[in-house]
């Protein structure tokens, strides 16, 4: 029990690390959106599942509800700040191999709402 | 109705962390309370209907969130500021809004992807997806999301 | 046990300094959204390592609460960028 908490705790906190890594390194906000939040969200589940593992069983009930709360507000947040970038111009279009929104996104241009890249 | 008041009430126990009479009828207090505050358009949920598809969904999910996860963090290591990304059209395949959007947000919460915006009329998710080399991978994404969308409406969507 | 610990505070507390760097560098806002949110959730990992080591449950509530403000604070914050004339 102790070991596969310990594991848990140590994978949780180096997946952390990682989306931090990814965070620094990567080159515009909707792909620091993916590798800083999605590692992150992981790596908060590994740690509360061992530290679970390492209370009484009635309080993993509540470790479970942070665990929820936290899995349906990461993708919410994600889509948020994803389209508050790609509207605000934040998106680096060199990084993007193809962008199917484009050519929509250009008639939204002419409405006079988002014109990124301007 | 009965199942989000239901839901408050285990939610307002699992805060405590323990049932005794008095909490319950203090959640359930609570729970009409929130109801009547902030009521919801009445959603036709057929969340437990195939519970060993429901089951099989969130085992897909666990394992997704790993392997991508793992997948975006080496990527960024690797690649760094040439990391290459792409804005897929893809469509979708349910018509139902629940369907939509439990399958936008299971996108969404594992890494790589995340549904940038939503066509409702033209039914089509555009997705970011990061990590995208070749047109070859472009394609594979789009079928992760198509597959995606098909667990989705395999655990809880209308038949057919 | 012990060692496990350190460790895991040592390498969540690099990660929160790495985040500091995109915080302090930006350049956009949103990139310093970004790096609050990812903040937030790093102290809530250390919030929950910190019961697992002392056995003590008494920071759940407290756990709930930095992630769900976390959570609203981050929303806001988009929204109001999102809302801005000069989008910067």
């Amino acid at each position: 029990m102790n070991v596969l908490s310990a594991v848990l705790l140590l994978s949780g906190a180096l997946f952390c690390v990682l989306g931090a890594v990814g965070m620094l390194r990567l080159p515009d906000v909707p792909s620091r959106l993916q590798a800083a939040t999605k590692p992150q969200t992981l790596g908060l589940l590994l740690i509360l599942v061992g530290t679970a593992l390492r209370l009484p069983p009635s309080y993993a009930v509540g470790l479970a509800l942070v665990a929820l709360f936290q899995m349906l507000t990461a993708p919410v947040l994600s889509q948020f700040l994803g389209r508050a970038a790609y509207r605000t111009g934040a998106v680096d279009e060199s990084t993007l191999l193809c962008d199917d929104l484009k050519s929509v996104r250009d008639n939204d241009a002419e409405s006079g709402s988002a014109s990124p890249g301007a | 109705m009965i199942s989000t008041f239901v839901w408050l009430v285990v939610v307002w126990l699992m805060l405590w962390g323990s049932a005794d009479l008095g909490l319950v009828l203090l959640g359930a207090v609570v729970a009409a309370g929130v109801l009547l505050l902030y009521p919801l358009p009445p959603v036709r949920s057929r969340v437990l209907r195939r519970p060993h598809r429901l089951v099989g969904l969130g085992l897909f999910l666990v394992a997704d969130l790993v392997i991508s996860g793992i997948r975006v963090a080496w990527d960024a290591a690797r690649y760094g500021r040439k990391v290459r990304a792409a804005v897929i059209a893809v469509p979708v395949l349910s018509d139902e809004d629940y369907v939509i959007a439990t399958a936008a947000n299971l996108l969404s919460l594992g890494p790589g992807k995340f549904v940038l915006q939503l066509d409702r009329r033209e039914r089509v998710f555009y997705v970011y997806a990061l990590g995208v080399r070749s047109a070859a991978e472009v394609d594979r994404a789009r079928a992760d999301v198509l597959g995606l969308q098909r667990r989705v409406i395999k655990a809880f969507g209308e038949p057919g | 046990m012990s060692v496990v610990f350190t460790i895991t505070f040592g390498l969540l507390v690099l990660a929160g300094m790495l985040t500091l760097v995109r915080l302090v560098r930006g350049p956009r806002t949103l990139d310093r959204v970004l790096a609050v949110d990812v903040l937030v959730v790093l102290i809530a990992c250390g919030v929950a390592v910190e019961m697992a080591q002392s056995g003590r449950a008494m920071n759940i509530a407290l756990l709930l609460a930095i992630t769900l403000l976390g959570f609203l604070g981050s929303i806001g914050a988009v929204r109001l960028i999102e809302g801005r004339k000069d989008q910067r």
